[in-house]
């Protein structure tokens, strides 16, 4: 706060000396005056470079969270600060992070899935670094050879509906059911340019349908109101019933349910929430050290970090997905309630990566103009 | 040739094909008021703007005594301006308008104010020091004009037509004004003017431009009474260009001044029949146009008025009747 | 010296990836991907769109703003000078503080859903443009119309037309270089507009503006969007030439036009109900939407206090700062901008009043951010930036430096038009007062030019404190967050906490602007050579 503060006055003070010295026409003094100013930024590089304790900055999408005590038995154990930075959905932090490839805002990023994994190793986003704690995690999940992103958890999304919304009409259970005019105007999903779970129901309704069906599918869904989010939060907190929205069914996880049963007030045992299994794809979770960053060692130690069962048996009942590592253990609402599809849809890795750019195209085209 | 004051020499400004100034010289000695006096576009402010730094010439020097300033900056040559439209600063209040110049000479504020007071005493402004100059009518504009700048005490002061947006009663007392208070400071001064009563009011010799070029120069008695070109005739505002031999005088054109057309008592030797074609009311006299007896017309001045087609008889005073040259 | 450094700063700064910019767009025009977007039927109805909308909110404002311009060109009535006064404020207004104050509204008044929805529609973004631009049409339209000779439509009267005819075939064809240049202006705003479209418009609307920015953003194809760009500034330039093409009409008008201002009359019988139509209109269209949106800043879960201020000083892990501190870069950035701007666009107004062989140049090349949308200017930053040495994504400073791009035209087209309109008489008369070329410019055409320096500098300071388009492509750091930037995040985001924490950090941002708006109008007030060249 105080370093910045000082850097805008001596650029402040820079500017209206330049000012006064070109408003009194001397060429002499416009080039002290520049002279000046970069003094002023290198005096800026100096005070930022100056650090206290070891501290990092970890980037995620807006549906991260954790237990207070998680990260702060890291600092505790490291001595290292850890500082969250949210930017948006996992589409969103992707993009950002691809923008400011190799000079990044942080140190390291968590929440990249395996629908834009691609993506962000084109881009040369990571760094690679094999944890030792990676060892103990399952083949299905480490999707990359170079250990350039490290799995953390994993989930299903599915289409989720508030069970009390639908009085004498069934909830819906099946993705053909959601552009079912009995259906119409009560479900609300996720933009895939911008959203994991968007992304990951668009690519799931690709591999229900196939490549010739699924731009149907979506002219139907989009002709039965369809309603689009830029991100997860703002549809299951603003359009979806849980939120106080109007919307019953919205696009979410399988393991959402707990989350509810936990939240519930007056508290419960029945979550309210219901989960159409046919419609769920596998999405996995990563995270990675971002290139160029200053603090590489410190950062290896937050992914070590991140595989250990403190962090790994925090995830559940914070990100309501399900931890990699399968020694971690689950918390007794979520072996209660949260569900794992039995054959979630899924999509050859390098399918998703040649045709990804050209479906979301054709989403935007189909579904928002 | 080494003199004080001002010497032009053979100065010359070209705008494209139109020769603004054609090769004029003349001269400003210490003290001395001259007027610049020429219908508009005859290249008088032209003139005026070369001597003030403002323009190069082309051709020709302007020196003070012995320094040449063909070349020097308006800023150095330490001369003063005064413009038509008093070009006054809008931002500035009187008083800092008259200090201007002094501050320029690196006068403090505290060293020029007692100078500033005079000034606008000399130009019966006293007290005005804090007023917006936006807020001053045009006469005073003028004296803040004129008082700004004589304020450095430059070596020449020149005024280019600094009457000319005035009505005329007021222009006529300030051209009084202004010759007292030039005189009163014994400074050299150019006075451009395309008005003949203000250049004579003012001044102590006048050049009378005329395309580019000066044709006359002399002091304004001299002039008036012998003005000979008819173009100068003209401009001075003299009606009447005649023939001299029909009157008296030497065969070739003349002019025969309106006070030299009297009433003819009976006895005058020089007289001539006219009758009345037209008059106009001028105030203190009636300008009466008349018609010869071979068809030519002349102009006079009457204390009374005429009837249209009446017979008026005038008797013609020789020394009125100038020679002019062709 | 002046013409250096302001060639310099702008060739640099706007040129270099501007140019870039156009260079990579004709490259990659001929590739499969932008080809097939740019001929795409999807993106030619967004360019339809665009274009429709734009003239759409022309007209809309142009009907709403007449009435008022008339009043005020016309009627002397109690409030006119606080009615006029007021009108600026609109006009610099963030973006997403309007954004935001009407969804305030829509929320407020159920129209977010049920019977009449406006939120997510185009009537939202058209309301909202209409708001934004009134001032633009009543100021340049009534200012003018003030100057306009009423002889002729008061001869046609004589002549035998009815009150309707005089309007309709002399004084509407008398104001003709006012209402296309406040059209053009207008349409200019309307079509590029981006902060409004995305907020207000709902996920599915797009412009030719936000294709830019989600090719770039969202969808990192570079290439793609540097395409979009291309053809939008090839859109920007056409008008600008139409734009300036009726402004040196206007300024011919003005100066062949009568200048004698007529006086202006006492309003009585169905006078007044204009009048109060206009004034009552502006107030509710304006007034609305800030006062709802005061409203909902106070509102808390526990009925009205200021807890949602007091939260702006706590982090949420939304913004990489907290939003009191996005505030303070935002502060300090319009300063920055405002002085950068003040700088060049003074310097390169000196320059061109010296009437040199580059002053028209200048004066052109100046003027250009004003037609470079910001979302051109923030892409062609993005990919002109992006290499070391020359890596200046990432550096604090690149924020101000963009907004004070974006401020230059409007210091330039405020102060030019005052040195010009110095005498040269005024200049010589300091010069044979003893005062050399330097101590002129320091004693005549600077103090001259002060008020004109002053109210470019207040515009910058509040487009900058505004700028959301430009500032949305620079990488979110603490130091490159801006309050629009936060206030855009916050709003895209459920749960009332955040919601009015947005909305208290634009009634604030929305203060701060509105007093450099009042500073514009002190010292602008009537004259009408300064306020940017546009009020």
């Amino acid at each position: 706060m105080s370093p910045r503060n000082t850097r805008c006055r001596a650029a402040i003070l820079a500017v209206v000396f330049t000012m006064l010295a070109a408003a009194c026409g001397g060429g002499e003094s416009v080039v002290a005056s520049q002279s000046g100013a970069s003094g002023a930024a290198s005096d800026t590089v100096a005070t930022t470079a100056d650090s206290g304790p070891a501290s990092i900055t970890l980037l995620t999408h807006d549906s991260f969270a954790l237990s207070e005590t998680t990260l702060s038995a890291f600092t505790a154990e490291t001595g290292i600060v850890v500082t969250q930075l949210a930017s948006g959905d996992a589409g969103q932090m992707v993009s950002e992070a691809i923008l400011t490839a190799g000079n990044p805002v942080g140190d390291v990023l968590f929440g990249i899935d395996n629908t834009f994994l691609q993506r962000g190793l084109d881009a040369d986003l990571f760094v690679a670094y094999e944890s030792p704690n990676v060892a103990a995690v399952a083949d299905e999940f480490r999707l990359d050879a170079e250990n350039r992103v490290t799995p953390i958890d994993y989930g299903d999304v599915c289409a989720n509906y508030w069970i009390d919304e639908f009085g004498d009409t069934p909830p819906p259970s099946s993705l053909d059911d959601l552009i079912d005019p009995a259906y119409a105007d009560l479900f609300v999903t996720q933009n895939p340019e911008t959203s994991s779970p968007g992304m990951a129901f668009m690519l799931a309704t690709i591999a229900k349908y196939g490549e010739d069906g699924w731009e149907d599918y979506w002219t139907s869904l989009r002709n039965n109101g369809v309603e689009i989010s830029a991100g997860w939060e703002d549809a299951y907190y603003g359009s979806f019933t849980a939120g106080g929205g109007p919307r019953p069914i919205v696009m979410s996880y399988a393991s959402s349910p707990p989350a509810e049963v936990l939240f519930a007030d007056p508290p419960t045992d029945t979550p309210p929430t219901g989960v159409l299994l046919d419609s769920c794809f596998r999405q996995i979770e990563f995270a990675g050290i971002l290139s160029g960053s200053d603090n590489v060692t410190e950062a290896q130690q937050l992914i070590d970090f991140m595989l250990t069962p403190t962090f790994q048996e925090d995830i559940p009942l914070n990100m309501f997905v399900f931890p990699v590592l399968p020694d971690a253990e689950l918390p007794q609402v979520f072996v209660d309630h949260a569900q794992l599809a039995d054959n979630p849809l899924t999509l050859d890795p390098a399918s998703i990566a040649a045709n990804r750019d050209g479906w979301t195209e054709r989403w935007v085209e189909l579904v928002l103009r | 040739m080494s003199s004080d004051g001002l010497r032009v020499d053979g100065v010359s400004v070209h705008f494209g094909a139109t020769r603004a100034v054609d090769d004029v010289s003349f001269t400003v000695a210490p003290g001395e008021t001259v007027a610049l006096l020429g219908p508009s576009g005859c290249g008088k402010s032209t003139l005026l703007r070369v001597v003030a730094g403002l323009e190069r010439p082309e051709t020709g020097t302007v020196h003070w005594a012995n320094e040449d300033l063909t070349s020097a900056p308006p800023e150095r040559r330490d001369f003063g301006l005064m413009f038509q439209d008093h070009a006054l600063f809008a931002h500035r209040s009187v008083a800092e308008n008259v200090a201007f110049g002094l501050k320029m000479r690196g006068q403090r504020a505290a060293e020029s104010a007692k100078r500033v007071s005079e000034m606008l005493d000399l130009v019966d402004l006293a007290g005005f020091d804090d007023r917006s100059v936006e807020a001053l009518s045009g006469g005073e504009a003028q004296r803040v004009a004129l008082a700004r700048a004589l304020a450095p005490s430059p070596r020449l002061l020149m005024l280019d037509e600094p009457l000319g947006s005035l009505d005329r009663a007021l222009r006529d007392r300030l051209a009084t004004d202004l010759r007292s208070v030039l005189a009163q400071l014994g400074q050299s001064a150019i006075h451009v003017t395309h008005d003949q009563d203000e250049a004579f009011t003012v001044a102590d010799r006048v050049a009378v431009m005329q395309a580019g070029q000066i044709v006359r120069i002399g002091t304004p008695f001299e002039i008036w009474n012998d003005p000979q070109t008819a173009f100068l005739a003209t401009f001075l505002g003299h009606p009447n260009i005649v023939e001299g031999s029909r009157f008296g005088g030497a065969p070739g054109p003349a002019t025969l001044l309106t006070t030299a057309l009297t009433k003819a008592e009976g006895d005058e030797p020089l007289r001539v029949e006219t009758t009345v074609v037209s008059q106009e009311f001028r105030g203190d006299h009636f300008r009466v146009r008349v018609r010869t007896a071979d068809g030519s017309e002349l102009v006079a001045h009457s204390t009374h008025q005429h009837p249209t087609g009446s017979t008026m008889t005038f008797a013609i005073d020789p020394t009125g009747l100038i020679p002019l040259v062709d | 010296m002046a013409l250096v450094l302001a060639v310099c700063f702008f060739g640099f700064f706007f040129g270099y990836p501007v140019i870039t910019l156009v260079i990579r767009g004709l490259r990659s025009i001929a590739d499969d991907r932008p080809s097939q977007v740019l001929f795409g039927s999807a993106f030619l109805r967004i360019a339809w769109f665009s274009l429709w909308q734009a003239v759409v909110s022309t007209v809309a404002t142009l009907i709403v703003g007449l009435p008022a311009a008339f009043a005020l060109a016309r009627f002397d009535f109690a409030g006119r000078a606080l009615f006029r006064a007021a009108l600026v404020v609109p006009f610099v207004l963030p973006t997403v503080v309007v954004a935001g104050a009407f969804e305030s509204v829509f929320t407020r008044f159920g129209l977010d859903s049920g019977a009449i929805v406006l939120k997510d529609t185009v009537w939202a973004v058209l309301l909202a443009h209409v708001f934004f631009n009134y001032a633009v049409v009543v100021r340049v339209v009534g200012t003018y119309w003030e100057s306009v000779d009423r002889r002729p439509a008061q001869a046609a009267r004589v002549l035998g037309a009815s009150a309707r005819t005089a309007f309709v075939r002399i004084t509407l064809p008398q104001l003709r270089p006012a209402l296309v240049s406040a059209a053009a202006i207008v349409f200019l705003f309307s079509f590029t507009s981006f902060g409004v479209i995305l907020l207000l418009g709902g996920p599915g609307m797009a412009t030719i503006e936000t294709e830019i920015w989600r090719y770039a953003v969202n969808r990192i194809e570079f290439d793609v969007a540097a395409a979009v760009a291309l053809l939008q500034l090839l859109a920007v330039a056409a008008l600008i030439t139409l734009t300036s093409y009726a402004e040196s009409k206007r300024e011919r008008a003005r100066r062949t036009g009568t200048q004698a201002k007529t006086r202006l009359t006492a309003p009585r019988g169905r006078q007044w109900l204009i009048i109060f139509g206009a004034v009552g209109s502006a107030t509710a269209l304006c007034g609305i939407p800030i006062f709802t949106l005061i409203e909902r800043s106070l509102l808390t879960g526990s009925g009205y206090g200021f807890a949602n201020y007091e939260a702006l000083g706590t982090q949420v892990s939304l913004l990489p700062t907290s939003a009191a501190a996005a505030l303070t870069n935002s502060v300090s950035y319009a300063l920055m901008a405002a002085a950068i701007a003040l700088v060049v666009g003074g310097c390169a107004a000196w320059a061109a009043s010296q009437g040199s062989a580059g002053a028209r140049l200048v004066d052109v090349g100046l003027t250009l951010p004003l037609g470079t949308s910001a979302v051109t200017l923030g892409l062609g930053v993005l990919i002109a930036f992006d290499r070391s040495p020359i890596d200046f994504r990432s550096a604090w400073w690149i924020v101000p430096v963009l907004h004070a791009l974006i401020g230059i035209p409007f210091v330039l087209r405020g102060v030019l038009p005052t040195l010009r309109g110095i005498s040269p008489r005024i200049r010589e008369a300091a010069a044979t007062l003893g005062a050399d070329p330097r101590a002129i410019r320091r004693e005549i055409d600077f103090p001259l030019a002060t008020k004109a320096l002053l109210v470019g500098a207040a515009f910058a300071f509040a487009v900058s404190l505004g700028e959301f388009g430009a500032t949305s492509f620079v990488p979110r750091r603490p130091s490159t967050t801006t309050a629009p930037t936060a206030i855009f995040r916050l709003l895209g985001q459920p749960g009332d906490q955040l919601r009015g924490q947005a909305m208290a950090l634009s009634v604030i941002l929305m203060l701060v602007t509105a007093a450099s708006a009042l500073v514009i109008e002190r010292f602008a007030g009537r004259d009408r050579a300064s306020g940017g060249g546009f009020l």
